[in-house]
């Protein structure tokens, strides 16, 4: 029992970071889909065998360093506030093979990196090297048959539904996309990969017992209506194949021996984009999740999964020389009032009743300091952007983007746990969990070499007061500080 | 766009006779261009004959060596045995190298100003720069016609930097 409290307590943890490596995943995937088209880079070598193969050879790669800092446990009023950093060296590399009549591709993408982080315990890892993974590895045909065209992909790859909330990862699998006149349709059958997008964080953690064993099955259907509105609507389903497997913790303590490991939640999402004016776009999307899991105290028994989740926003882009936008985003995810310690394990938290705490498979970005997830949670969240430097006499500063972002956060259900472990959850809890500032500076300085900084602070609001037996022990935790400078260069 | 007015004419093959060139002298001036846009493969003889008009030698049709000449008192150098390639199908990559190096187009990538001689640098300079399509490969064969608007693109970007460069210096 020890074991799974340990695990409880954990998960949130893990998730936070787990938040910031989707976001990174993301961020990267989008970095480098450029290189998964058809591109001029190459060189005369390659040339002479891409005539002799009857094959095009393009490959080239990202190296990128990345200093990431901030303060640890200024939310937790227990434990000792100490400052963290770390420095990551990242190198992406890419082999595209495109037939002459550019029908077939095979694209291989793979990562390496080195971490140097401050070792603030002895149990933290002071360097690491994370040997190569593979990022992607697929090989995709397309066929055009009259006004359809059809891509279809197998292998590892990007998979990604509406806003990427419900569902975005790194899977292996097959993909079809048919585009026709009026819309697309998308089609897939995969399976989760076990890093960096393992499916079940938290659960599988050492020693660990494989892979993730988790199958996704999905079709969305996107209208092109014009303008003013592009409405899509998707579904997404899932089959837990880890059931029965012995809980890998149980070893020691032997309590779990046969645990069974459901966690089946299908999306349902529908949402459009489109433009109301010219200058003013819009973007809603809506979420119903029903499904089946165990609870933590009978795991023989089944219970249902019914949670929802919503994300709408609105931009304006100001007509000035100095392109700034202004938007305003209102982000929900359900929360569980009997939820225990933690939204984002699909093993524990649940009790007897239904889970109704949204847990996606995908997520939204909602701030660098606090990094929550979308579950028990809404958020609203004020953005402006500008580009200072468009009149400046030197060309290279024309190009900078600065970017500010204000959160607030509120519980969705007082008593029941968010993504972050520190925040207290019991019948005196309160809805404020608190706001955060970010702002951002991204800068092409050339076409290849691109700065991105980037800083947050988040305020602990009264949701993280502590009481015991309805008397407040504990005043506001402090503010966190998150800071982060990156350089990429296209190689 | 002056090249691009030229586009108009009958099929000869100009450059069959290289020692003796033949053409009205009323029409000679154009009908280089002329007889390019209508070529379905470009030569490497092509784009030397293209950058010599562009870089500001003689419209009449001369002896390759003699615009070799020019091109090299203007500083723009060629591989020894380019004579005997002139007649090979012209590609994507040998265009672009040929062009970005002879105009001396700023690049807007580290990478191609710390290896202006790679050709792979130089191919994703002109695709930055829209010089070629995005889609392009190196070993990728132009028409005549592609070449005339890889000329077209570069003359609008070396146009604009000289006009940037004309406004920094009225500043």
């Amino acid at each position: 029992m020890g074991v799974c409290c340990l695990l409880i307590l954990m998960g949130p943890k893990a998730s936070a970071e787990t938040e910031e490596e989707r976001r990174e995943r993301v961020e990267r995937t989008e970095q480098m889909k450029r290189t998964e088209e058809v591109t001029g880079v190459t060189s005369r070598m390659w040339s002479k065998i891409s005539k002799k193969l009857g094959w095009y050879v393009d490959y080239g790669g990202t190296a990128r360093y990345t200093y990431t800092g901030g303060d640890e446990g200024d939310r937790n009023y227990a434990s000792p506030d100490s400052q963290e950093f770390s420095k990551d060296y990242e190198l992406n590399t890419f082999l595209n093979l495109t037939d002459l009549r550019r029908v077939s591709k095979f694209y291989t993408r793979l990562r390496t990196t080195y971490t140097e982080r401050k070792k603030n315990s002895a149990t933290t890892k002071g360097n690491e090297w994370t040997e190569l993974e593979v990022d992607a590895l697929y090989y995709e045909r397309k066929y055009v048959g009259g006004p359809t065209r059809t891509t279809l992909t197998l292998g590892r790859q990007s998979v990604s539904v509406g806003r990427g909330i419900a569902y975005s990862a790194t899977a292996d699998g097959v993909q079809t996309s048919t585009t026709l006149a009026k819309g697309q349709i998308v089609l897939f059958a995969v399976r989760a990969d076990r890093s960096p997008d393992d499916a079940d964080p938290g659960n599988l953690s050492p020693p660990s017992r494989g892979r993730t064993k988790r199958d996704f099955f999905g079709a969305e259907m996107k209208w092109n209506w014009g303008q003013y509105l592009n409405p899509y609507y998707y579904y997404v389903e899932n089959n837990d194949r880890s059931r029965n497997e012995i809980d890998p913790f149980s070893s020691a303590t032997q309590i779990d021996a046969n645990l069974t490991h459901i966690y089946e939640p299908t999306f349902y999402g529908i949402g459009a984009n489109g433009s109301i004016t010219p200058r003013l776009s819009y973007f809603a999307e809506f979420i119903r999740v029903q499904g089946t899991t165990t609870s933590v105290g009978n795991r023989g028994d089944t219970t249902t999964v019914q949670s929802r989740a919503y994300d709408a926003g609105l931009k304006y882009r100001y007509a000035s020389v100095y392109q700034p936008t202004f938007s305003i985003e209102w982000a929900y995810g359900s929360g569980d009032p009997d939820r225990q310690s933690t939204v984002n394990s699909t093993l524990y938290g649940n009790t007897a009743n239904a889970d109704m705490a949204f847990r996606p498979f995908g997520g939204l970005g909602l701030g660098y300091a606090l990094a929550p997830t979308l579950a028990n949670i809404k958020v609203r969240k004020y953005s402006a952007s500008f580009m200072p430097f468009t009149q400046a006499r030197l060309e290279r500063p024309r190009k900078i983007r600065v970017t500010v972002d204000y959160y607030k956060y509120r519980k969705d259900q007082d008593a029941g746990p968010t993504s972050d472990f520190d925040i207290p959850s019991d019948q005196f809890s309160k809805k404020e969990i608190g706001r955060e500032l970010n702002a951002e500076l991204s800068w092409k300085i050339y076409t290849d070499l691109s700065l991105n900084v980037r800083w947050g602070k988040f305020a602990p609001g009264s949701g993280y007061d502590i009481f015991a037996n309805g008397v407040q022990t504990r005043t506001r935790a402090v503010p966190e500080i998150y800071w982060r400078f990156q350089w990429s260069l296209d190689i | 766009m002056w090249v691009l007015a030229c586009l108009v004419g009958t099929p000869v093959d100009l450059w069959a006779e290289d020692t003796k060139p033949a053409a009205p002298a009323a029409s000679s001036k154009t009908m280089f261009y002329r007889l390019l846009a209508q070529k379905p493969a470009a030569t490497v003889e092509d784009a030397i004959r293209a950058l010599a008009r562009y870089k500001g030698g003689a419209q009449e049709l001369k002896p390759l060596a003699e615009e070799l000449s020019f091109l090299n008192s203007q500083e723009i150098r060629f591989p020894k045995d380019i004579v005997r390639r002139k007649d090979m199908t012209l590609t994507m990559g040998s265009a672009a190298h040929m062009l970005m190096k002879a105009v001396g187009i700023k690049g807007k990538s580290i990478m191609y100003q710390m290896l202006p001689d790679q050709q792979r640098y130089a191919m994703r300079e002109a695709s930055e720069q829209g010089i070629i399509p995005p889609a392009a490969f190196v070993g990728q064969t132009l028409s005549g016609n592609d070449l005339l608007g890889m000329l077209v693109r570069v003359n609008e970007i070396v146009e604009a930097e000289r006009k940037a460069a004309e406004k920094k210096d009225t500043e």
